[in-house]
């Protein structure tokens, strides 16, 4: 056992056991990435979310291209421009690459104007191509919308809606869990009985009737916030009861006898010793509640009842590919899924790697 | 050791009874009596031992002297280094914190008496701290000094407890004890959870620390040869009741109860020779929500009578210094420790 061991503080040990997972080492900087990607939308998308581009509704997906097809290498990827054909019997428009036309991606490319970070203004986009040609990397919508740049804007809702909500669930679960296991008792049992009843209720209908009765009016803003007092709202529960069965055991560990009879006080023992031995559990469950609210925000906006347009969430961007007809014709569409997908599984990644080293000392 | 040194605890009466609580109303249909009536003193400089099986009350006991638990109701008389005797059971929370610095505790675990989460230095220092006893460089100083005193190293303070063994963890503990300067310490098994050679250790330490701090210890044990080397008296308690008290050697020679009879002679003797003629106290620790009508004791006592079963009998000195809680203490001839 090497010195650096011994004098090792809890976070060092929890990095070390956390290190032997992979899984969790590899989610962990790649949701960094996706998190830094949703504040650096505007810089990193080369369209803006609203822009329609009225000549290319419903079009595919292009491919970044090194090669041409004469088979010559090009050192700076490019795209194709489309080619249109509607069909003379559906009238359904249907793209394909024009080899003719071929727009080279340049890094750094001035375009459409945006506020970065809500406040830095700002036309330089991270790749482009230049003179306002189409670069639609995930294809468009049915209003000629660029999908990359609008899924890039949708995960600010998205991904800032898993940590907003789950920070507001902590609140809620943290003081009621508290209460709940430090007094006991018959305020134990009545916030108990209260919390079955709440995990009884079936969630979607739940969400489904809270969220209809936020006014249609709201804005987007308040709206966004609106459904987060109602995901904590429900999902406080889990973390309550978290809390309290840990301060339940902690009260009767020795240390906080032996801490007790040093002649320390009620808060010192709370805030040196009861709190630090359950950091590592909070951080655990919270992490491994981001993705369900994250799931929750998908599925209400998915249904029409979240965040509403124009305002972009992944789930409203799933919207769009509601039926089977544009599933069959606009497959790209499905792209937004995959995000969360990704997310989800990234945050259950981490969540598993933390929950393996949240108690170093087992 | 015992008249001849004045008394530096002296309870009475004492008792704590856990209510038995039932339905969502929590109705209270009973009571664990943990602890049930017991007087003791304990003199200063002495180490008192105090020995039964599981769930007897011993724990409790000494958890109400130093009010770790609440008592129901009793006497706890300490006097302290000014000499003042202090009713500790009547004691606000600011003459409360006082009074622990001169009563501290050893615990039983030594994994879970100390928060991982702190190192060493921290841990000792906290009655330190919290009693603004020391600060800054004194603090330092002093923790050095209680970190040496117990056996470990200056280099040891910045470490965490994982880095230590059982018997390590254990001296922390009773620096951390120690840090307050304390007349009585109570050891709650102190060394139950150690294996036989750091058991030895820690007993050799605890010895050590008495005689050069004058410090008097209620060591609680269910070990009885650990109680038998530590302890200058010793108290055997059965379902929250004390069955007999008495000088170590007097006691384990002769007992007065056959309670402590059935203990001495279910240990098992070193002589595999003598393994035949071994004694098995038969049945189970009675339980302490319903004890049994009478002496506690009596229906696993091989010289129960009618009398037994209906009489609850009182602790009475049946020799000098001598007390037990038999109806036949002086008649019945018990045997003592085998010879090994």
């Amino acid at each position: 056992m090497s010195r650096s061991y011994e004098t090792s503080s809890q976070w060092r040990l929890m990095w070390r056991k956390f290190k032997k997972h992979r899984l969790a080492l590899i989610a962990l900087p790649l949701l960094l990435l996706l998190y830094l990607t949703a504040v650096f939308c505007g810089f990193l998308a080369p369209n803006l979310p609203e822009t329609r581009f009225v000549d290319y509704k419903n079009s595919p997906p292009q491919k970044l291209r090194f090669v041409d097809e004469e088979g010559k290498f090009h050192l700076r990827p490019f795209v194709y421009g489309y080619k249109m054909e509607i069909d003379k019997e559906s009238f359904r428009r249907t793209f394909t690459a024009d080899t003719a036309r071929k727009y080279p991606v340049h890094l750094f490319v001035k375009g459409d104007s945006y506020k970065l970070l809500g406040f830095i203004k700002s036309d330089v986009h991270l790749f482009g191509v230049k003179d306002g040609n189409p670069l639609f990397l995930m294809g468009t919508d049915k209003l000629g919308r660029d999908l990359f740049s609008r899924i890039l804007y949708g995960s600010r809702i998205s991904l800032s809606f898993g940590m907003a909500g789950v920070a507001l669930t902590l609140v809620f679960g943290v003081i009621i869990g508290g209460i709940s296991g430090y007094f006991g008792g018959w305020v134990d049992t009545v916030i108990q009985r209260l919390i079955d009843l709440l995990i009884s209720i079936p969630t979607i209908p739940l969400w489904m009737a809270l969220a209809a009765a936020l006014p249609r009016t709201w804005s987007t803003a308040q709206l966004y916030l609106g459904m987060i007092v109602i995901f904590s709202l429900i999902d406080w529960t889990g973390l309550a009861r978290v809390v309290r069965g840990k301060l339940l055991s902690l009260r009767e560990e020795d240390f906080t006898m032996a801490a007790r009879l040093s002649g320390a006080s009620h808060a010192r023992i709370i805030f040196r010793h009861l709190l630090p031995s359950f950091y590592s559990y909070l951080i655990v469950t919270t992490t491994m509640a981001i993705p369900t609210t994250i799931l929750g925000e998908t599925a209400l906006s998915f249904l029409g009842l979240g965040i509403q347009a124009p305002a972009v969430s992944w789930g409203v961007l799933l919207k769009d590919a509601q039926t089977l007809q544009t599933l069959a014709h606009q497959p790209w569409l499905l792209w937004p899924a995959a995000f969360i997908v990704l997310t989800v599984l990234l945050f259950n990644f981490l969540g598993d790697g933390l929950r393996d080293a949240a108690d170093p000392y087992k | 050791m015992s008249r001849s040194h004045p008394a530096i605890l002296e309870i009475d009466h004492l008792k704590k009874y856990y209510p038995i609580q039932k339905g969502f109303l929590r109705r209270t249909v009973g009571h664990v009596k943990a602890v049930d009536d017991i007087r003791l003193t304990i003199h200063e400089g002495e180490t008192f031992g105090l020995v039964g099986e599981s769930g007897c009350g011993k724990s409790t006991l000494g958890r109400c002297l130093i009010r770790a638990v609440e008592p129901s109701s009793g006497q706890v008389a300490f006097t302290d280094r000014s000499g003042e005797r202090l009713n500790v059971l009547s004691l606000d929370n600011k003459k409360l914190k006082k009074l622990r610095q001169e009563m501290q505790m050893v615990f039983q675990d030594p994994f879970s008496s100390l928060n991982p989460r702190m190192t060493v230095f921290n841990i000792v220092a906290e009655p330190l701290v919290c009693n603004g006893i020391a600060r800054g460089a004194e603090l330092v100083r002093r923790v050095t000094d209680l970190v040496e005193r117990v056996g470990l190293e200056r280099s040891h303070l910045n470490r965490y407890p994982h880095a230590f063994s059982g018997g390590q963890r254990q001296r922390i503990g009773i620096a951390r004890a120690l840090a307050t300067n304390p007349r009585f310490i109570v050891c709650d098994e102190a060394v139950s959870a150690l294996d036989v050679s750091v058991q030895a250790q820690i007993i050799n330490l605890l010895q050590d620390l008495q005689r050069s701090l004058g410090l008097s210890y209620l060591f609680i044990s269910h070990d009885l040869s650990v109680i038998e080397h530590i302890s200058h008296r010793v108290g055997v308690m059965y379902v929250g009741k004390m069955a007999e008290i008495g000088e170590t050697e007097a006691l384990f020679a002769k007992p007065l109860h056959p309670y402590t009879e059935a203990l001495l002679l279910s240990k098992p003797a070193a002589d595999p020779a003598k393994r035949k003629e071994r004694y098995v106290l038969s049945g189970e620790v009675a339980n302490p929500a319903s004890p049994p009508s009478g002496c506690a004791f009596h229906p696993r006592c091989p010289y129960a009578t009618e009398r037994c079963k209906t009489d609850t009998p009182a602790l009475v000195e049946v020799e000098p210094d001598r007390y037990s809680a038999c109806h036949y203490a002086g008649e019945l001839q018990l045997q003592g420790k085998r010879q090994s």
